[in-house]
């Protein structure tokens, strides 16, 4: 009997730290279904009308700072597009540099893996002044486009501060696959690239996977490099620089505010429910790996 | 030659992308960013870049608000590791039990982790401006009702800390979760015939067999921290100001948001460099030491 | 091996344009705005846009308002060789920090219709925005119903007697606060530009330059930064604590708009904010009281935001007609006035401000009252009122600093003036 208490006890407790701890996301929930008065004046209560909650979705993708539909589309076009190149690229580099045992493949993993430990900030001015140049000197005369203020650069820049990360994971990946079976699919008559497509491409599923999901996060959600390289304000804009300029515009507007954050959250929430189970378990492999 | 390169055409083929974004992203701006450093940099304007010594640091070392920027970032770094680890390990015991929700629980936790760092921050700033002093009121509590956690230069660190906790700890709580999940179940059943209560076995067996998972989180967290800048960009701004030394400095300014400030806002180019390049520095003799010290624990395994 | 490199280049280039492909060109002719008024925002966007319409030119208007932070966009903008065709400075301060790049523009049609024009060394750079002004904005029915005389406020005892009153009647005015006042971080301009300018200006003819000569040289004039001590603490003791320290300036306008503050330590440019607040009632100006004793009879008024034109700018015609025809075209006029609800700057605008705080100070102008120079903040070091001075408003507010450290601060802050 003192044990069934307890046990209750216990089931309650958890129920209310849980419930605690979730507490923001409800907040910001029940919140942008108030009109910003009321939020004022009582931003706890239960919200009378969840009409307003669509009043509030519609004021904020109406609204021309932040350019919701083309900001989301933006959005998902940088982050789809550097996923797939630093998937394809760092995969393929990982590959070579495992198979071929010499000194420089080897020197040239070790730098990939020391970049990891260069902290943003020192090389965030250099590279814009550095973009300028390439541009200047080299994509504006021969391609016509700008690596700032461009997808191009965007994503090109995503490239580069992504592959060592995942030439690491890869790296570690690769090496678990027998080399014996490259060379058989050679003797039927494959070459490199096709050894690659149809052998190890799939072999390397799990591994990308978490690639993509740690990259994928991370580039959603990204703000400083985007500020950098985009600028705010600008034709081509992420969310997360949206609604920095959103909020910038409107400060005193929470009921607008909370809104537009609920709405940068909800496609990230959605892709969650949906592959939870890889979500997880490619964040926390992610990190005991690195 | 030609025999050479044809043999070996595939491989170059194969690491030359990676290499050249690797180069033209990474490579050639921390390269730049070190020499930049030593001269008198504007960024833009053209204008001619003057070596100029190691004034750039020598100045750094005598700004007041970088100083105070170095210490508050590690007694942040400090005070937010043990924070993170403390709530994600009775996280992850909670989530790791018998409970009735618990795989709803261990979702839920990790659900803040997915919201991007500037989101997160306005949405703290609305519960420390709004709700915690009107949770204040309705409890009776005065304290709460009538403090702004946001105005006061040493609460708005506390605020920043939970803020972060919030964010992190459900990221770390997995990969606790996932320790203990290895915690061999006979040991644990064994030692509770012999009558070892939940403490004892927690700090015998359980505790013990995780500590891979602890330098893990350690190290993430520790990362982490001194990296802060979305949040803090949204949450507080880098205020509100505080007195170090005499002078008004802005007390949530951690070094990310310094380096930032130093460059964009009072436009000393060359300086935010030098700041950067020692904040590197730091970084990495913090990723030396955690290497030697799994290497030594994988030794000693 | 250089066969090698090109091939890796073009496979790079491939996945880029394959995958990812976006043509960036815009051939058609395109004009650029930048600037950071919120109040001007829309009305500028909707009268660019037909403009552009008319003269087959995109023009885009760009705006870096609240807490997004101008000057570092601009950096950003400049570094990546984006800067805008025409963008905004304020006074000497953004005019040294972008002179490489600003064209100067003597001889253009508006010169010859303004007195607020930016110069340096005789040369014209700047088109003024609009002529602001500001004083501390006060709410006339709330004063008449606590009957005190406008008048009264000018000295630091004739303030402390009406906020005194004002404080002891704040239930049956329906008053949260007598001063609506911020100093959170974002928002340090409030007190760190437009306060403290009272410091170097108050009490002095607008082309008076002493107390800002001696500030440049890092000496302090002791009694007047005493008063001005008196009467920031003064403020603050009527504030709101959370309105003070983690407000925000549009809260500010809101709360005035609504009636729950007697005051705004505000200018010209919150009307339209003001307004929209149900802000309807008599309101005006009175001149700070920042002098002790002595009183002051002037209000803050002249012109600190100035278009300037980048001068490696493609379409810098366009630009140059752009400007023109905001002063000689009827839709111009009526954007800066009709529309915006400021005062113009120009002589041959014949429309008049209609929101209240714009028309207090445009009759305040039109009767020859005194008024002290408005820009000479904008003569200090780069980032002086609101990164300098700024923070030290908000320790006091926060009382993290008492009276006296909060005179030491700012004293220690002038006398470091001539290193900065």
């Amino acid at each position: 009997m003192k044990k069934k208490i307890i046990r209750i006890i216990l089931e309650v407790l958890a129920v209310l730290i849980f419930l605690i701890y979730i507490s923001p996301l409800i907040l910001v929930v029940i919140n942008s279904a108030k009109t910003g008065s009321v939020i004022t004046t009582n931003p706890l209560s239960w919200p009378t009308n969840w009409g307003t909650l669509i009043d509030n979705v519609k004021a904020v993708l109406s609204s021309p700072t932040v350019q919701y539909g083309k900001s989301f589309l933006s959005s998902v076009i940088i982050t789809v597009c550097s996923l797939i190149l630093i998937t394809v690229v760092s995969s393929v580099a990982a590959w070579a540099i495992v198979r071929r045992k010499t000194k420089g493949s080897n020197i040239l993993y070790y730098m990939f893996v020391a970049a990891m430990v260069i902290p943003f900030q020192v090389v965030m001015y250099p590279l814009i002044s550095w973009f300028k140049t390439i541009t200047d000197t080299v994509t504006m005369p021969l391609f016509g486009f700008s690596l700032l203020r461009s997808y191009q650069g965007m994503i090109f820049a995503y490239l580069g501060f992504g592959i060592s990360k995942a030439i690491f994971m890869f790296h570690g990946f690769v090496k678990g696959i027998p080399y014996e079976i490259e060379e058989a699919a050679r003797i039927d008559g494959c070459n490199q690239f096709q050894v690659y497509t149809k052998i190890i491409l799939p072999m390397l599923k799990p591994i990308i996977v978490t690639v993509v999901i740690l990259n994928g996060i991370w580039i959603w959600n990204d703000f400083l490099l985007p500020l950098l390289i985009l600028g705010k304000g600008n034709a081509i804009q992420t969310l997360p620089l949206a609604v920095s300029n959103f909020v910038g515009a409107y400060v005193k507007q929470w009921d607008l505010i909370l809104t537009s954050t609920l709405i940068a959250i909800v496609p990230v929430l959605i892709i969650f429910i949906f592959a939870q189970k890889q979500i997880i378990r490619g964040m926390t492999e992610g990190a005991v790996k690195s | 030659m030609k025999k050479y390169l044809k043999k070996n055409l595939a491989y170059y083929l194969f690491v030359f992308p990676a290499v050249l974004a690797f180069i033209l992203v990474v490579a050639i701006p921390f390269i730049l960013g070190i020499i930049y450093s030593f001269t008198n940099w504007k960024g833009y304007a053209s204008g001619s870049i003057n070596f100029i010594g190691l004034q750039n640091y020598v100045q750094s070392l005598q700004d007041n608000k970088f100083i105070y920027s170095v210490i508050i970032t590690v007694i942040f770094g400090l005070l937010n590791f043990l924070f993170i680890n403390l709530v994600s390990f009775s996280l992850a015991l909670m989530v790791s039990s018998k409970l009735k929700g618990r795989n709803l629980y261990r979702t839920g936790f990790f659900v803040p982790n997915l919201v991007g760092g500037l989101v997160l921050g306005y949405i703290w700033q609305f519960i420390f401006n709004s709700i915690i002093p009107m949770v204040g009121s309705n409890i009776g509590n005065s304290f709460l009702a009538n403090t702004y956690f946001l105005s006061n230069s040493k609460l708005a660190v506390v605020a920043l800390i939970f803020t972060s906790t919030w964010q992190y700890a459900g990221y770390i709580m997995m990969i606790y979760y996932t320790a203990l999940q290895g915690v061999s179940k006979d040991l644990i059943e064994s030692s509770s015939l012999d009558g070892a209560n939940y403490l004892q076995r927690l700090k015998n067996i359980i505790i013990p067999s995780i500590m891979p998972a602890f330098t893990i989180s350690l190290f993430l967290t520790l990362a982490s921290s001194f990296q802060q800048y979305d949040v803090i960009v949204s949450l507080t701004g880098g205020g509100p100001a505080a007195i170090f030394n005499g002078q008004s400095v802005q007390s949530t300014e951690l070094l990310a948001v310094n380096i930032y400030n130093t460059a964009s806002v009072q436009n000393q180019m060359g300086q935010s460099q030098a700041r950067a390049v020692m904040f590197f520095v730091a970084l990495a003799l913090i990723s030396v030491l955690q290497t030697s010290i799994t290497k030594r624990k994988e030794i000693e395994s | 091996m250089k066969k090698i490199v090109k091939l890796g280049v073009v496979l790079l280039l491939a996945f880029g344009m394959v995958a990812c492909g976006k043509s960036s060109s815009n051939e058609s002719k395109s004009l650029v705005i930048y600037q950071n008024k919120a109040e001007m925002t829309e009305p500028l966007q909707a009268y660019a846009k037909k403009w552009g319409d008319e003269n087959g030119v995109t023009v885009t208007v760009k705006t870096c308002t609240g807490s997004c932070d101008y000057g570092a966009q601009m950096k950003a903008d400049i570094n990546a060789g984006e800067t805008s065709d025409i963008f905004l400075v304020e006074g000497l301060q953004g005019y040294n920090q972008y002179k490489d790049i600003i064209a100067p523009m003597d001889g253009e049609a508006w010169t010859s219709e303004t007195n607020y024009a930016f110069k340096v060394d005789g040369k014209t750079y700047g088109f003024p925005v609009a002529v602001e002004g500001w004083g501390l904005a006060y709410n006339k029915d709330i004063l008449d119903k606590a009957g005190i005389d406008v008048a009264t406020l000018n000295t630091y005892s004739g303030y402390k007697a009406a906020f005194e009153k004002l404080e002891s009647m704040k239930t049956e005015l329906g008053l949260t606060g007598v001063v609506s006042n911020v100093t959170a971080s974002g928002n340090t301009w409030v007190m760190g530009n437009h306060d403290f300018n009272a410091y170097l200006s108050s009490g002095l003819a607008s082309d008076d330059r002493t107390v800002l000569d001696a500030t440049l040289a890092g000496k302090v004039d002791e009694t007047r930064l005493q008063n001005y001590t008196k009467w920031v603490e003064l403020l603050f003791a009527h504030t709101d604590t959370r309105l003070l320290t983690v407000g925000t300036s549009d809260e500010q306008f809101a709360l005035f708009g609504e009636g729950k503050y007697a005051f705004m330590h505000q200018g010209t440019w919150g009307d339209i904010n003001v307004k929209n607040a149900g802000g309807t009632f008599n309101m005006g100006f009175a001149p700070y009281g920042t002098l002790g004793e002595t009183a002051a009879d002037g209000l803050f008024i002249g012109a600190s935001s100035f278009y300037v034109l980048n001068k490696d700018s493609a379409n810098i015609d366009l630009a140059k007609k752009f400007l023109n025809e905001l002063v000689s075209t009827e839709a111009g006029q009526k954007v800066v006035v009709e529309e915006v609800g400021l005062i113009s700057a120009f002589k041959n605008n014949a429309y008049s401000p209609k929101l209240p705080l714009s028309a207090f100070v445009a009759q305040w102008v039109s009767d020859g009252k005194p008024a002290y120079s408005f820009s000479n903040i904008y003569s200090l070091p780069d980032g002086f009122g609101t990164n300098g001075v700024g923070p030290i408003f908000g320790l006091f507010a926060n009382k993290q600093i008492t009276y006296d450290q909060f005179y030491k601060q700012m004293k220690d802050k002038i006398e470091s003036i001539p290193t900065m």
